[in-house]
């Protein structure tokens, strides 16, 4: 989440990850910082940071 | 009592043999050209952007056809050699030599075993993890290969168990990842 709100912050990136206590997939994509699209839908995720 | 010494030579000899069986069988034949040249990338790119970036997608960014053959040797080599990179000492081999499919496998073993609950089938793992049964099939190969799983008559589902140090992984990274891709073609895992 740093890099994409930093480094890649004018860039598309696609994360794709999985729930720790699970096997459940997770893909997101950001654009600019910006998440536009979560798989599931259901998918929580926290953006922030000091 | 008088000693056979008639005996003693191919006594001798068995043994020997016997010896230098079991150690070619953990030693490692030196790694060709291609497979060097994924290990140089990957020393290259941990570290950078929190890489830890797994053996897989370096073999894909260096258009190494997919092979489980040679993913395994490579990846038997940074198991073997933690003086390569502070990211291996660190975070561990596991998760920079398995592919999400593997990890997730071995999740899912991992979680069942851990909670006594039944070990899942090959159909379950498939299920849970979103492939086909052969791909769970090379996947459980390849944990097996790399000793987190060990071959159980007794266990059920696809006969296997966890070893004990896989039980509780954290915090090692062992069956965590996080990939990135960009647009630019890039592609690496995080920690």
């Amino acid at each position: 989440m740093l890099l994409v709100s930093s480094k890649f912050a004018s860039e598309r990136v696609a994360i794709e990850d999985s729930s720790p206590e699970s096997t459940a997939r997770i893909r997101l994509i950001f654009d600019k910082g910006k998440v536009i699209s979560e798989e599931p839908a259901s998918t929580v995720f926290f953006l922030g940071g000091g | 009592m008088k000693t056979k010494s008639w005996l003693l030579l191919p006594t001798l000899i068995a043994l020997l043999l016997f010896v230098s069986g079991v150690s070619a069988a953990n030693v490692q034949e030196p790694l060709n050209a291609q497979e060097q040249k994924v290990i140089d990338y990957l020393v290259k790119d941990w570290g950078e952007d929190y890489s830890v970036t797994s053996v897989d997608i370096a073999m894909n960014a260096l258009k190494v056809a997919p092979s489980d053959e040679t993913r395994f040797r490579i990846g038997n080599y940074i198991k073997a050699h933690p003086e390569l990179h502070e990211v291996i000492r660190r975070w561990g081999w596991v998760t920079l030599v398995l592919t999400p499919d593997e990890k997730l496998i071995a999740r899912a073993l991992i979680n069942a075993q851990r909670d006594n609950k039944p070990v899942p089938s090959l159909s379950e793992l498939a299920k849970a993890v979103n492939i086909k049964e052969p791909d769970v099939k090379r996947g459980l190969a390849m944990l097996e290969r790399y000793e987190i799983l060990k071959r159980d008559g007794k266990a059920g589902g696809p006969g296997f168990t966890v070893i004990p140090r896989y039980i509780k992984w954290e915090p090692r990274l062992d069956f965590v990842f996080h990939k990135v891709s960009l647009d630019s073609g890039r592609q690496f895992n995080t920690n």
